[in-house]
């Protein structure tokens, strides 16, 4: 008689077989006493496959399971459900793969389930402190989410399986925010997202070159869509139009450095975003000389964030910057 | 006669390799040079992996010396041998000398970057112990062999044939 698993981790891979590895390798240390299962979603070749997951000892002991799908077809959305779809548990954990789990992670998450069946449970997300010294590059790229956060990222997240299939999964045609429009979805039939504080994994910190993280934030257009689709997010966001507090300073910014060549005095709407970005490397003078230093990648970044999130807007007829 | 440079931080670890190869007819020279120390701190502080600073003098050095095969023993002196092969054409081996953990794999800047470069891109990887050969395999998923000082020769001649 095959195993009854109490939880599947469901995990969506994609160029980071590395970092799939040492999530694996994380998996591997569970303490959470009942039969588990993993599954990973991607698109590597067999030789990595082979080497990364076949080989991996969850694998030979019968708990991890994969499904490869063509390279270039992938996105999160899809590839999360046909992971959930193919998951044999009751709950459907979601880890992203550059994160680290805590190894009583699945514990934390299985324990608030049983507490509160039916609901979404979310875990605490933080930036890896093995990782730390990577803070110091001018342009990273991490996660930190105390539950219950707004937007129900699935880096860390349950849901029972029965609440997916009633929802149908993921909406595929959602290239970011798949899981914000999820956990919306799920509210709106009466199911609450409970926090699990214990349930802990560690994000990735990657750095990364300006040009890199231009490229890298260009997905991030896309979220006009999840607005347009679920505008209870805007309850969220800064004004209900700014997607966070750096986008709004960054835009008043952006539109002074426009204007200032025809009005001087229009230069004077950067000064609150320059003054905050002063502060981001903390108030000694050390901080500060660094923070000067990266001001003008910064606001390149910021301003590049922004207008990708104005090009979004047009395309789906909706505000968010 | 074979022309190879070990480079490495510490000298003493590889003499007993030196020693065989010499022994089995390669003119051998250690790639050592010193870091230049404002760089290295300057570097450290800005979170980086080190010795970082080296690199550009041991490639200096490599170049100089008209090697055959640069083996490196460390990722950034793997990052020298690469620079080296670019220019000059020749084979590089890596060995990895450290038990890797995960607390150590990713812990600064280029660090993951180099580790993983110093794997996939050099001629021949190696380990220099079982714990590190291990190690290698679950963070890295490299297959990384553990040869005898005696075996390197051989491995030297083979690589530079397939490069021509």
């Amino acid at each position: 008689m095959p195993e009854a698993f109490t939880v599947s981790v469901v995990v969506a891979s994609h160029a980071r077989a590395l970092r799939l590895l040492w999530l694996l390798n994380a998996l591997e240390e569970q303490t959470l006493a009942e039969p588990w299962e993993a599954i990973v979603v991607h698109d590597y070749d067999a030789g990595t496959a082979a080497r990364v997951i076949e080989s991996h000892p969850l694998a030979r002991a019968g708990r991890l399971r994969h499904l490869a799908i063509e390279p270039g077809t992938g996105s999160p959305a899809r590839q999360r459900n046909l992971g959930w779809r193919a998951a044999r548990a009751p709950l459907v954990a979601f880890v992203d793969d550059d994160c680290r789990a805590d190894l009583r992670w699945l514990e934390g998450l299985a324990a608030v389930a049983r507490e509160q069946p039916g609901q979404v449970v979310q875990g605490a997300t933080r930036p890896e402190p093995l990782e730390a010294a990577v803070m110091r590059a001018p342009h990273v790229r991490t996660l930190h989410i105390e539950p219950v956060g707004p937007f129900a990222q699935t880096c860390n997240i349950l849901y029972p399986r029965d609440l997916l299939e009633r929802l149908d999964g993921f909406d595929e045609r959602a290239i970011t925010g798949e899981d914000v429009g999820l956990s919306m979805r799920a509210k709106a039939t009466g199911a609450r997202v409970v926090a699990a504080p214990d349930a802990v994994v560690y994000h990735a910190i990657e750095s990364h070159t300006l040009p890199g993280i231009l490229r890298q934030n260009v997905k991030w257009r896309h979220l006009a869509y999840l607005v347009k689709r679920h505008p209870e997010v805007r309850g969220s966001l800064t004004l209900g139009v700014f997607w966070d507090e750096d986008h709004l300073w960054g835009a008043v910014a952006l539109a002074g450095v426009v204007a200032a060549p025809r009005a001087p005095a229009a230069a004077l709407l950067a000064l609150p975003y320059a003054r905050r970005a002063m502060r981001r490397r903390g108030p000694g003078p050390r901080g500060r000389l660094v923070a000067a230093a990266e001001l003008p990648g910064q606001f390149v970044r910021q301003s590049g964030e922004i207008l990708g999130l104005a090009t979004g807007s047009l395309r789906h007829r909706t505000l968010v910057l | 006669m074979t022309r190879v440079a070990l480079l490495t931080r510490e000298a003493a670890a590889v003499a007993p390799l030196a020693v065989a190869l010499r022994g089995g007819g390669c003119a051998v020279v250690v790639v050592s040079p010193p870091a230049p120390r404002a760089a290295e701190a300057v570097l450290r502080r800005r979170g980086f992996t080190g010795p970082l600073a080296h690199v550009p003098l041991a490639l200096a050095e490599l170049l100089r010396g008209r090697f055959d095969v640069a083996h490196a023993f460390s990722p950034p002196d793997a990052l020298a041998a690469r620079a080296w092969q670019a220019r000059a054409g020749g084979p590089v081996v890596f060995t990895g000398t450290e038990v890797l953990g995960r607390e150590t794999v990713a812990d600064s800047r280029l660090r993951l970057r180099l580790l993983q470069d110093a794997v996939t891109r050099s001629d021949a990887v190696l380990a220099s112990t079982p714990a590190v050969r291990d190690a290698m395999a679950r963070w890295l998923a490299v297959d990384a062999p553990v040869l005898e000082p005696a075996e390197h020769a051989a491995l030297y001649r083979k690589l530079i044939s397939l490069r021509g």
